[in-house]
């Protein structure tokens, strides 16, 4: 322990000022990529590709809601032949 | 004789005091596993999601089954496909999904609407969202929101009220004829 009065508490204050300048860090780079490019591409797979894949059965698969039909083959309009699809046609880019 | 050699062993707490650095270790293993385990359980959560889905899946295709079941009205077929998704849906996982209207919409499905006679095209749909966040901290916007959409489209048997109004139509269009049915 230091015996030193004036140096008493020393360690501590310097261990929370530099933690409180790591997380302002690490806030301010999360705040950066919230709306980065790199975020959208984590999001991407799981609020579109997979919300596709859980409702269509294919990625790629949009209903009337999502801007028109394509790719349900059970839908026949007569105005695309976009919907016809095999398990592994369309492949994903 | 040779010289003894003595070793004094300090205990962890002695040495922690001396150095006046008691704790650092714990309050850093703290620091990390918060950011470890919050990215931890964001797999953990998303493969609940994955689980619960599957299985939501599963009670929409069981509720467009009841639905499908022939019944004397059609609001008795939709009150038994709703009861069926209020007993396998209704209030389980509320802190993993919110429902968008309590337990779906029972009706004509949406993709085949401009079918004259879609008795093929109903079912259950149960839409719901589920929120994943990347870390404690996280905000409303930042976190992943997956708004998910379970359908299932059978059919529909038609009701004892339908079909004794299709015999009246059609004895009305055949005329004299006779018209054998089924019984209704």
């Amino acid at each position: 322990m230091d015996k030193v009065r004036n140096r008493s508490g020393q360690a501590i204050t310097e261990y929370v000022l530099l933690l409180a300048v790591l997380v302002s860090l690490y806030s301010l780079l999360l705040k950066l990529l919230g709306g980065s490019e790199i975020m959208n591409r984590i999001r991407s797979p799981l609020e579109k590709d997979y919300q596709y894949t859980y409702r269509y059965g294919h990625p790629k698969a949009r209903g009337p809601d999502d801007g028109g039909v394509k790719y349900i083959p059970q839908y026949r309009d007569g105005k695309n032949d976009e919907d016809f699809r095999i398990f592994i046609n369309p492949p994903i880019k | 004789m040779g010289m003894k050699c003595k070793k004094t062993v300090q205990s962890h707490s002695v040495r922690c005091l001396k150095s006046g650095q008691c704790g650092q270790a714990l309050t850093e293993f703290i620091l990390g596993m918060m950011i470890l385990i919050s990215f931890s359980f964001f797999f953990i959560k998303m493969a609940a999601v994955f689980a619960i889905g599957n299985y939501i899946h599963y009670a929409t295709f069981m509720g467009a089954r009841s639905y499908m079941a022939s019944h004397d009205k059609v609001s008795t077929q939709e009150e038994s496909a709703q009861q069926v998704m209020k007993d396998m849906v209704g209030g389980r996982w509320k802190g993993l999904i919110k429902p968008k209207n309590g337990t779906g919409k029972v009706g004509p499905g949406q993709i085949f609407q401009d079918e004259p006679l879609n008795y093929w095209n109903q079912g259950v749909s149960f839409p719901y969202t589920a929120t994943l966040s990347l870390y404690p901290w996280n905000k409303q916007g930042q976190s992943v929101k997956m708004e998910l959409v379970s359908e299932s489209w059978m059919a529909r048997e038609e009701t004892t009220e339908e079909c004794r109004k299709k015999a009246v139509e059609v004895k009305g269009i055949s005329g004299a004829m006779e018209v054998q049915w089924d019984e209704c």
